[in-house]
C-alpha cells in the first residue's frame, strides 16, 4: 500500500486550480477553509523525500534495520498471547485461528495509529527549525510521518501474509480488499497526526496529554481480545473508536473473520469526520505555527 | 511597462512579547468564545513591521538594511509565507525561493548526497530539478569526494559550502536572501557573492538583506531601509546606504557617542567634538582592507596641555589590542597644544587590517599623568578585498594583521 496511490487521487480533485506560481496574495487569513491541496501536490517530492529521510535515519543506525517493522507487532502479539492467552483471560479467537496470529493481524492497524500518536503528533515540532526559515506545505510535515508509517505496515502486512500461508490458515480472497483496509488505517492516523501535530505545536499541554491518550486507546481498541466480547447495545458507542473498524477489517481480509459491516462502515464515516474537520483546523492554525515554535 | 514583481501594502507584523508569546491552552479556549477586539497598543505588543509599502520589478535586485530589530527578517519571512501578516497584503508575481538560512532542512546522519536532494526539495525543487542540478551542486561545494559521507563528519567550511549550492542552484523568479553571507569564511563569502551578482545579473528578482553594506552598495540598485518596522528611506541604494550610515554608524550614532563620552568624563582640559570613520570618501563602520581608511577625530583643548596625545587602540572581537597609534608618532619631542580647535586624521593604511570585525577605542591622555576619561569605542566592520592569497581564496586570513612581506622565488640552477 502506497500513500502516493491517495495523493494521485487528491491530484485528481484538484487538478482544475494546479496552475502552478501565478501570483500570490499574501494577507491576513480569516475564512475556514480547506488547506491548499493543489500546493501539497507541488510539493510531493517533499513528502517523498522526508519520508526516505526518516526511514534511512531510523534504520541506518540499528542492528536488526528494517527487521524492527516485524518485530515490534510480533513481539506485541507474543506479550498478548502470555498475558492473556497461556492465563485463559482471552476467549477463543473465532474461526480456529490461532491466538497469536489473530493478535497479529489486529497490532498491525495499531501500530500505524500509535505512530501517529507518538511521533506523529511531534511532527511540526521536531522540524521546528524547517518551519521558521522556510516555507513549503505544512501538511507535508504529517503526511510524510504517515508515508513512514505506510512503510512498516506494508513490511508487516507481507510477513504477516508468509507466516498465515506457512501455519496453514492462507488468507481468502476477502485479502484483496486489504489495500482499501490499510488506506482506512492510514486515513484514521492521517487524520491524528493533523489534529494531534497541530495543537501539539500551539499548546505544550498536549505532550502530556498523549501518553495518556495512547494508553486509553490501546485499550479501547480489540486487540487482546475480539470485537465479538463487547455487549451487542454497545457496540455503536464502542465502534465510534475508528480502529474498532478498522482492526476488524484486517482480521476479515487476512484471517476470513466474519464481515463486520458495522463497525466498518462506522470507522469508515469517523475517520472522514476526523480528517475533514482536522485538515479544517490545521489549515487554521498552520499560520500560527512559525510564530508559536 | 510589467506588473511589478512584488507589491506590498501597508504590510503590518504584530507579536505579542513576554509571557503572552505563547499562550496556554485554557487562555486560548476561552478567547476562541469571545470575538476579537481591535486592541490598542499595549505594551504587551510589538510592532515587528507597520505600514510598509513598496513595490519591486521584475529583475530588480532590492536590498534591505536596518539595524537589528529593525524587521529586515520579518519582512522577508512574510513575503516567504513563513509568518503570515497581521494587516496589510503583499501580491508576489512568480515563484517564490527563500533563503533564510544556511542549511535549512540538512539532516546529520544523512550523506551529503542525500542532503542535497532533502534539502533542494524542502526549498522547493523537484526532483527532476534536483536532478538537473546536482553535478553543479557539487562542483561549486567541491565535496565530491565526501559525497556519501554523512554531513555529521563534514568540517563547518565544507557543510556551509554544500548548502549554500544548493541554494544557490534553486531556480525562483523571487529569490529572498537574509543575512546568509554573515556565515563561513572570507573565501566562502566571496564565492557566495560572487553566485549572488550572478543571480542578480540573470534577470531574477531579488530581496537581500545584510548587515555588510558593501554588498549591498555592490549588488543592488535600490536599497529599503527599515527603522523599528517602519520605512525611513527607499531609493538608489548608494543614497540609501551613505544616508544609513551617516544617521547610524552600524547601530552607533556617533554625535551621540561623543556627547555622551563628553558628559561621562568631564575634563577641565580637554573635550571631544566629533568623530568620523570613512572610506573612499564615504563615512562607514565597514571597511573594506583593499584600501585606506581614514579616522577623523575632532577636539577642543580647554587650557594649555603640555604632553597631550590623542590615540586609538586597534582591537580584535575578543577586545585583545591588535595595535596602538599616537597621533604624534612621527615627531622627535613632545608637543605642547595651545587652547584651541583641533582636527586630527588618522589613515589606516589598505593592507592592514585583517578581515574581521574590530573595534576602535580613540582616546586621549597626559603623558605619564592620566588618561582623559575612557574613550570612545566605535565597532569596524573590515572586509576583504586586498588582493592577498588569490591562489587559495578559501583560507581564512590567519594572524591579527595582514603582514606586508616582500617575497621572492626563483630556481636555483
Amino acid at each position: 500500500m502506497d500513500i502516493r496511490a491517495s495523493l494521485v487521487t487528491i491530484a485528481v480533485m484538484v487538478e482544475s486550480s494546479a496552475n502552478a506560481h501565478a501570483s500570490t496574495i499574501i494577507a491576513p487569513s480569516t475564512a475556514w477553509r480547506l488547506p491548499d491541496l493543489a500546493e501539497l501536490w507541488r510539493h510531493r517530492d517533499l513528502v517523498w523525500f522526508l519520508a526516505r529521510r526518516d526511514l534511512k535515519v531510523r534504520y541506518q543506525q540499528t542492528v536488526l534495520g528494517v527487521a524492527w517493522a516485524l518485530l515490534q507487532p510480533l513481539a506485541l502479539a507474543a506479550v498478548l498471547a502470555v498475558c492473556f492467552r497461556a492465563s485463559g483471560i482471552a476467549p477463543d479467537a473465532p474461526g480456529g485461528v490461532p491466538y497469536w496470529l489473530h493478535a497479529w493481524a489486529g497490532l498491525l492497524p495499531w501500530l500505524v495509529l500509535a505512530h501517529a500518536l507518538n511521533h506523529g503528533s511531534a511532527c511540526l515540532i521536531e522540524h521546528q527549525r524547517l518551519l521558521t526559515k522556510v516555507y513549503f506545505a505544512r501538511l507535508a510535515l504529517p503526511l510524510a510521518s504517515v508515508a513512514t508509517a505506510a512503510v512498516d505496515l506494508t513490511v508487516a502486512s507481507i510477513a504477516l501474509i508468509i507466516v498465515l500461508i506457512a501455519c496453514g490458515h492462507p488468507p481468502a480472497i476477502g485479502l484483496l480488499l486489504l489495500p482499501a483496509a490499510a488506506l482506512l488505517a492510514l486515513a484514521a492516523s492521517f487524520a491524528v497526526t493533523v489534529w494531534l501535530s497541530a495543537f501539539n505545536a500551539l499548546y505544550r499541554d498536549f505532550r502530556f496529554a498523549i501518553p495518556l491518550l495512547t494508553q486509553a486507546w490501546l485499550l479501547a481498541t480489540p486487540l487482546a481480545y475480539p470485537t465479538s466480547v463487547i455487549p451487542p447495545r454497545w457496540l455503536p458507542v464502542y465502534a465510534l473508536n475508528p480502529l474498532v473498524g478498522v482492526v476488524d477489517a484486517f482480521r476479515w481480509c487476512l484471517l476470513g473473520s466474519a464481515p463486520a459491516l458495522g463497525t466498518v462502515s462506522t470507522a469508515i464515516l469517523v475517520t472522514c469526520v476526523l480528517l475533514v474537520t482536522g485538515l479544517v483546523a490545521f489549515r487554521r492554525l498552520e499560520s500560527r505555527f512559525a510564530d508559536a515554535l | 511597462m510589467s506588473a511589478p514583481a512584488i507589491t506590498v501594502e501597508g504590510l503590518g507584523k504584530r507579536y505579542r512579547i513576554g509571557t503572552q508569546a505563547r499562550r496556554t491552552l485554557r487562555e486560548a479556549v476561552a478567547s476562541a468564545f469571545r470575538s476579537r477586539p481591535a486592541t490598542a497598543d499595549d505594551e504587551n505588543e510589538l510592532w515587528a513591521l507597520r505600514e510598509v509599502d513598496f513595490t519591486v520589478a521584475p529583475g530588480e535586485v532590492l536590498g534591505v538594511i536596518g539595524g537589528n530589530g529593525a524587521g529586515k527578517s520579518t519582512l522577508l519571512k512574510i513575503l516567504a509565507r513563513i509568518t503570515e501578516p497581521t494587516c496589510g497584503r503583499a501580491v508576489v508575481r512568480g515563484r517564490v525561493g527563500s533563503l533564510l538560512e544556511v542549511g535549512t532542512g540538512f539532516h546529520a546522519e544523512l550523506s551529503g548526497r542525500d542532503n542535497i536532494g532533502l534539502a533542494g526539495a524542502v526549498l522547493g525543487m523537484s526532483r527532476r530539478e534536483i536532478a538537473e542540478s546536482f553535478d553543479a551542486i557539487i562542483a561549486f561545494a567541491e565535496i565530491d569526494r565526501f559525497l556519501d559521507t554523512p554531513v555529521k563528519h563534514y568540517s563547518s567550511g565544507m557543510y556551509m559550502r554544500l548548502a549554500f549550492a544548493v541554494a544557490a542552484h534553486l531556480r525562483p523568479e523571487i529569490l529572498l536572501v537574509d543575512e546568509v553571507l554573515a556565515v563561513g569564511d572570507a573565501g566562502f563569502q566571496r564565492k557566495c557573492l560572487g553566485k549572488m551578482a550572478e543571480v542578480a545579473g540573470s534577470g531574477r528578482t531579488v530581496l537581500f538583506t545584510s548587515h555588510q553594506l558593501g554588498a549591498i552598495r555592490q549588488l543592488c540598485a535600490r536599497a529599503l531601509w527599515l527603522d523599528s518596522g517602519r520605512i525611513r528611506q527607499i531609493g538608489p541604494a548608494h543614497d540609501v546606504v551613505n544616508a544609513y550610515l551617516s544617521s547610524a554608524h552600524g547601530g552607533q550614532d556617533l554625535g551621540q557617542v561623543v556627547a555622551e563620552a563628553n558628559a561621562r568624563d568631564q575634563d577641565p582640559d580637554f573635550r571631544w567634538d566629533w568623530l568620523r570613520v570613512e572610506q573612499d570618501g564615504v563615512s562607514s563602520a565597514v571597511v573594506c582592507n583593499g584600501s585606506p581608511a581614514r579616522i577623523g577625530i575632532g577636539f577642543t583643548i580647554l587650557r594649555p596641555a603640555p604632553d597631550l596625545r590623542v590615540l586609538i587602540d586597534v582591537l580584535d572581537e575578543q577586545h585583545d589590542l591588535v595595535f596602538r597609534t599616537f597621533h604624534d608618532d612621527g615627531d622627535d619631542e613632545p608637543g605642547r597644544l595651545t587652547p584651541g580647535r583641533y582636527r586630527a586624521t588618522a589613515e589606516i593604511a589598505a593592507d592592514t587590517l585583517v578581515d574581521r570585525p574590530h573595534w576602535l577605542l580613540v582616546q586621549a591622555t597626559i603623558h605619564n599623568q592620566r588618561m582623559i576619561g575612557r574613550g570612545i569605542a566605535l565597532r569596524l566592520d573590515v572586509q576583504r578585498t586586498t588582493p592577498v592569497n588569490r591562489a587559495y581564496p578559501h583560507e581564512p586570513l590567519r594572524g591579527r594583521v595582514l603582514g606586508r612581506v616582500a617575497w621572492s622565488l626563483a630556481a636555483e640552477d
